[in-house]
C-alpha cells in the first residue's frame, strides 16, 4: 500500500522531532559530562 | 495490588526519605593570612591577604578590620591578588594607630555556601592587652526561609518532572492499550505543568542564593544576573537549568511522538525518548557537582552516589504522584483495572529505587560524617535524623496501611462490589506517602543548606575532658603524668591565658616542650598553634586570643618530656562570648 504525501510529510515531522530530542540530550549530557570533568578531574 | 506490590510500596515509600539530594563536604577554608593571627606587628601593615584553599569570588567576600571601638580601617573593595588567585586582598589606611585589631571575614565556597571566621592582631611595640571585641553580624545563611523554599520547590518540581516523565513514557504505558477507554494524558499534563515550574523554579532560587551571597535585594535583579556565573555553584545552576530546559522540550518530544495504543515503538519514538532520558540522566548528575559531593573526596564516589540517589528517589517520588494523577483522571468503572496494571510495574522499578537509595544514602553518610556523634551533636546530623524519622514514621505508616488494605485488595478482586473502596483506600494510602516524600525532600534541603561538620569534629571523641563555658581548672591523667589545665577566662574573642600544670608522682615535669593546638570542631578554621613558656617549675602557660570565636574548641597539649616520650593531651573546652 502506498503512502500518501501528508503521511511522508508526518513522518518527516516526525523524525525531525526525534532527532531534536536527541540532539538535545547530547547536548545536555555534553553540559553534564564537563562539569563531572572539571570536578573529578 | 499483589502481596508483594503491596509490601515494595509500604517499604518503597518509608524509604523515600533519603530520596531528596544528599549533598554534603568540604567549604572554602582559609589556610594563610597576612598578618598572621594573634600576632604582634612592628609596623602597620598596608594590605590583609587572606589566602584561601580555592579561588573565592572577591565580589562576595567581605574583609573588615575593625580597631577596639568598632572603627573600619579598610580602604576599597575586597580584590583578587595578582599573583595568587586564591588570595584575597583588601588595603588598611595608612598609619595605624598602636593597638588589637580585629579582622573578620565572610566568604562563598565555590559549592555556595557562606563561611566566615575571625582573628585578630596588634600593631606594637606596645600594643596593650588585647581588648574584647564585637564581632560584626553580617547576615548570610544559606538557611533563610525564602532560600530553602525556592530550593525545596526547585528540587521537587525537578525530581517530579523527570519521574513523572519516566513514569508516564515507561512504566504506565501499557495502560491504554491493556484497559479501554483510559488515557495518559493527564499524566503527561502533570509532567508539563511540573517541567514548566522547574524551568522558573531554577532561576529564582539562583536569584535568591545570589542575593544572599552579594548582600542584594532579590529584585535587584540587573545587578544579580551578572553575577549568576561568577561563581563555580552559580555556574552549576545556570547549567543546570540549561540541562532542564534541554530535558523539558526533549520529554515534550517524546511525549508528543508516542503512541501507546501500540505495543511496539517506533524508530522515531525510541530515539526521541533516548534523548529525553539522556537529558534527565545529565540534569540529575548537576546538583552533586555542584554541591557539597563535587567537593568532597573521594569525588568519584560521592558524587555517583549522589547521581543515583536523585535518580532513584525522582523515579519513587514522580511515580506517587503519576500514581495519584491516574487515580483522579481515570473514571470510576476503569479505576481499578487501571491500577492493577499499573501499580505492580511501579511496585518493580520501586523496589530497585528503594535498594539504590538505602545504599546511596548509607553511603553518602558514611563519606560525610567525620564520627558518629555527629549525627546528634550537630545540626547536620540532626537534620540527618529528622530525615530517619519522617522514614520510620512512613514505614508505621505504610505497615499500618498494609495490614488493613491488603485484605480489601484481596477482596476486591473477587467481590467487584469491594472494588471502589479499596482504590479509595488506595489513593489515601498513596496520598499520605506522597507527603511523606515531599517532607522529606524539605528535610533534605534543609540538610543540602548547612555546613557539614568539620574533620576537626572528630576530635572530640578523643578529648579526655570536656571543661568550660567560664574559667577552667580541670585535671587530667595521661601516660602516667597529672595534668592541670587552667584557662581564664575562657571568653571567645577576648585575650585568655592558658596554662598546664603537669606532675609524675608528685614531682613537677621540669624543661619539657609543650606546644597548644587550638581547633575548632564546629566550624571550618585554620588550625592555630602556640608554643608555652615555663613560667614555673612545672607550669607552663602563655596568654593569646586563640579562642576567636564562640563554640566548642579542641585544646591539645603537646608534650614533649627532656626524657620519655611524647605524648598529647587533648581537651574540649566550651567558649562563650
Amino acid at each position: 500500500m502506498s503512502r500518501s504525501r501528508s503521511d511522508i510529510a508526518g513522518i518527516r515531522l516526525r523524525l525531525l522531532l526525534s532527532v531534536l530530542a536527541l540532539v538535545a540530550g547530547i547536548a545536555a549530557l555534553v553540559i553534564a559530562l564537563s562539569l563531572v570533568r572539571s570536578v573529578l578531574g | 495490588m499483589s502481596r508483594r506490590g503491596r509490601i515494595v510500596v509500604a517499604l518503597a515509600v518509608a524509604i523515600a526519605g533519603l530520596a531528596a539530594p544528599s549533598l554534603a563536604g568540604a567549604h572554602a577554608y582559609l589556610i594563610k593570612t597576612v598578618p598572621a593571627p594573634s600576632r604582634v606587628l612592628n609596623s602597620p601593615p598596608r594590605n590583609v591577604a587572606l589566602t584561601y584553599d580555592e579561588a573565592v569570588e572577591p565580589r562576595f567576600a567581605i574583609i573588615s578590620v575593625t580597631d577596639a571601638k568598632g572603627r573600619q580601617e579598610t580602604i576599597g573593595p575586597v580584590t583578587r591578588s595578582p599573583s595568587n588567585p586564591d588570595t584575597l586582598v583588601v588595603r588598611l589606611r595608612r598609619h595605624l594607630p598602636q593597638g588589637w585589631y580585629l579582622i573578620y571575614w565572610r566568604a562563598i565556597s565555590v559549592d555556595g555556601h557562606p563561611v566566615q571566621g575571625a582573628f585578630t592582631y596588634a600593631v606594637g611595640p606596645n600594643p596593650g592587652p588585647a581588648p574584647k571585641f564585637v564581632v560584626p553580624s553580617i547576615a548570610g545563611t544559606a538557611t533563610s526561609p525564602d532560600l530553602l523554599v525556592s530550593r525545596w520547590v526547585m528540587f521537587l518540581s525537578v525530581m517530579v518532572a523527570i519521574g513523572l516523565f519516566a513514569f508516564r513514557a515507561v512504566i504506565a504505558r501499557p495502560m491504554e492499550r491493556r484497559v479501554s477507554r483510559t488515557s495518559l494524558h493527564a499524566v503527561s499534563v502533570a509532567f508539563v505543568i511540573a517541567s514548566v515550574i522547574g524551568v522558573m523554579a531554577i532561576p529564582v532560587y539562583l536569584d535568591f542564593a545570589t542575593a544572599t551571597d552579594s548582600l542584594r535585594s532579590v529584585f535587584d535583579v540587573t545587578a544579580l544576573v551578572p553575577l549568576f556565573r561568577v561563581t563555580a555553584f552559580g555556574r552549576g545552576y545556570v547549567d543546570l537549568l540549561i540541562c532542564f530546559a534541554l530535558f523539558a522540550v526533549s520529554a515534550w518530544i517524546s511525549l508528543y511522538l508516542d503512541r501507546p495504543q501500540r505495543e511496539r515503538r517506533s524508530v522515531a519514538e525510541i530515539v526521541a525518548q533516548t534523548g529525553a532520558l539522556m537529558a534527565a540522566a545529565a540534569v540529575l548528575v548537576i546538583p552533586g557537582t555542584t554541591g557539597h559531593a563535587g567537593q568532597t573526596s573521594p569525588r568519584g564516589l560521592a558524587v555517583p552516589f549522589d547521581w543515583l540517589h536523585l535518580i532513584s528517589g525522582s523515579l519513587w517520588l514522580g511515580g506517587l504522584v503519576g500514581l495519584l494523577v491516574l487515580w483522579f483522571s481515570v473514571g470510576a468503572e476503569r479505576r481499578v483495572p487501571a491500577l492493577t496494571v499499573v501499580v505492580p510495574r511501579f511496585s518493580n522499578v520501586a523496589l530497585i529505587s528503594v535498594l539504590v537509595l538505602l545504599g546511596t544514602g548509607t553511603g553518602a553518610t558514611i563519606i560525610h560524617m567525620p564520627a558518629v556523634n555527629a549525627l546528634w551533636d550537630t545540626s547536620y546530623g540532626v537534620a540527618i535524623l529528622v530525615k530517619i524519622g519522617i522514614l520510620t514514621a512512613a514505614l508505621a505508616l505504610a505497615a499500618g496501611n498494609l495490614l488493613r488494605t491488603r485484605p480489601r485488595l484481596i477482596a476486591a478482586g473477587e467481590v467487584p462490589t469491594r472494588a471502589e473502596p479499596a482504590a479509595r483506600l488506595l489513593r489515601r494510602l498513596i496520598g499520605g506517602e506522597t507527603f511523606l516524600v515531599a517532607s522529606a525532600v524539605f528535610v533534605a534541603a534543609v540538610l543540602s543548606s548547612l555546613a557539614p561538620p568539620p574533620p576537626a569534629f572528630a576530635l572530640q571523641n578523643s578529648a579526655l575532658a570536656q571543661v568550660g563555658p567560664g574559667r577552667v581548672a580541670a585535671t587530667v591523667h595521661r601516660a602516667g603524668y597529672r595534668l592541670q589545665v587552667l584557662v581564664s577566662p575562657n571568653k571567645a574573642a577576648a585575650p585568655d591565658s592558658f596554662a598546664l600544670r603537669i606532675t609524675k608522682h608528685g614531682k613537677p615535669l621540669r624543661h619539657a616542650s609543650i606546644t597548644l593546638t587550638f581547633n575548632h570542631t564546629e566550624m571550618q578554621m585554620p588550625e592555630q598553634e602556640y608554643q608555652l613558656k615555663e613560667t614555673r617549675p612545672g607550669l607552663y602557660s602563655r596568654a593569646a586570643p586563640a579562642l576567636i570565636m564562640v563554640g566548642k574548641w579542641s585544646l591539645a597539649f603537646n608534650v614533649a618530656p627532656k626524657t620519655g616520650a611524647p605524648f598529647t593531651a587533648l581537651i574540649l573546652d566550651q567558649a562563650n562570648g
